[in-house]
């Protein structure tokens, strides 16, 4: 009977064991090939072109803000400060401006340069500098680019929010279909050519803001 | 060759089960701090639930060494299962804690994937479980063999006495 009971007993652990080995081998082998899929850089053809045409933006801007003169206007003065401070931003670590001109990116790069345009682009400067022009007491000619500017800003908050959503899928660890890795890919491509857009869209917005700026200071003159 | 590396992965087990623990509680602390849900409070029952199955495997591991347990110690496939599953769980607490390149990482700010952590809770319960079970089974078969040996021995003696 013991003996019965032992070589029953047997057959029971090692199943027990090999179902374990089996689930452990299983977990260990779709960790690796899952962190190796999402390692994978992603090939932007572009992306020197949507680089350039950002840095040009803001070198024009430079050039804009370093032609405005002095004014007694405090209303432009504010302005001109808020500006300043927004093209700082839209120079800082983490934004398009800093970001390699390399053909490949990771996903990484993608997420960093949409949190940095959320945060810093459209929290700090659209928000804290430049929503004060939709106030009552702002001239008409600020107060008009002013809702212009907030119009568009609503959209690319939209845009980049919806971005940055779809790629945190892949954050589990495995991909059930080719399909749905295959998904996340092009999301990442075409989350990264958005965010990108939305950059140099807001650095226009912020370009004809100075100009606007300098056209005001030369009428006063 | 197979004592060897019977022996090599013994130990390896055994210096994996502290790491893996702490690893766990760590991030299970934060991220029931994330939730602003109190280990001790009202949240206890949840918070042994991960517990539990780590202690008990501690405290097997710890039974294993002092009661001096051959089937356990002496069983590769047992030993190879066990060191799999703790190197599981350390890849499990290690992408967590660094896998930057899911998003979810830098979302949460406390630099931790929470997401995938809590995904593979399941699996990782598991296994633990299926380790302490084979373990117990091992302890009660050792007992059984045991058993054996001692009536061997007195029917030896029974045979001498005569």
């Amino acid at each position: 009977m013991k003996k019965f009971l032992s070589d029953y007993l047997n057959i029971i652990i090692y199943t027990i064991i090999g179902f374990t080995f089996m689930i452990a081998s299983f977990y260990l082998m779709i960790n690796y090939y899952h962190s190796q899929e999402i390692k994978t850089p992603i090939y932007v053809a572009d992306n020197e072109i949507k680089y350039t045409s950002y840095r040009n933006t803001i070198q024009a801007l430079d050039t804009s803000l370093s032609k405005y003169k002095r004014s007694d206007d405090k209303v432009r003065r504010d302005l001109y400060n808020k500006v300043s401070t927004c093209r700082n931003i839209l120079k800082s670590e983490g934004t398009l401006y800093t970001l390699q001109t390399n053909q490949t990116l990771n996903s990484y790069d993608v997420y960093k340069l949409g949190e940095a345009f959320q945060s810093n682009i459209l929290n700090v400067c659209y928000a804290t500098h430049l929503s004060y022009l939709n106030e009552k007491d702002i001239p008409t000619i600020y107060k008009n680019l002013g809702s212009l500017i907030q119009s568009n800003v609503n959209i690319l908050s939209n845009q980049t929010m919806f971005a940055l959503d779809e790629i945190k899928n892949n954050s589990s660890y495995y991909f059930n279909t080719n399909i749905s890795s295959a998904t996340i890919r092009n999301n990442l491509l075409s989350d990264y050519n958005i965010i990108a857009s939305s950059y140099n869209e807001f650095a226009k917005m912020v370009l004809t803001l100075s100009e606007v700026l300098n056209e005001g200071g030369n009428n006063n003159d | 060759m197979t004592k060897i590396l019977n022996k090599l992965f013994y130990i390896l087990k055994n210096i994996l089960l502290p790491v893996i623990f702490v690893g766990t509680l760590y991030i299970v602390i934060f991220m029931f701090k994330r939730l602003d849900k109190e280990l001790f409070g009202a949240n206890l029952m949840e918070f042994l639930k991960v517990v539990i199955p780590f202690i008990l495997l501690i405290i097997f591991s710890l039974i294993n060494s002092f009661l001096n347990i051959k089937t356990v110690k002496n069983n590769i496939y047992f030993n190879i299962t066990s060191f799999l599953v703790m190197l599981v769980i350390s890849v499990f607490c290690y992408r967590a804690l660094f896998d930057q390149n899911m998003f979810l990482w830098h979302k949460y700010g406390y630099n931790i994937n929470f997401n995938y952590f809590s995904d593979q809770m399941a699996s990782i319960k598991v296994m633990i479980y299926g380790l302490s079970l084979a373990n117990i089974l091992l302890i009660v078969k050792d007992k059984l063999t045991d058993e054996k040996k001692e009536i061997k021995e007195t029917t030896k003696k029974v045979k001498k006495t005569e």
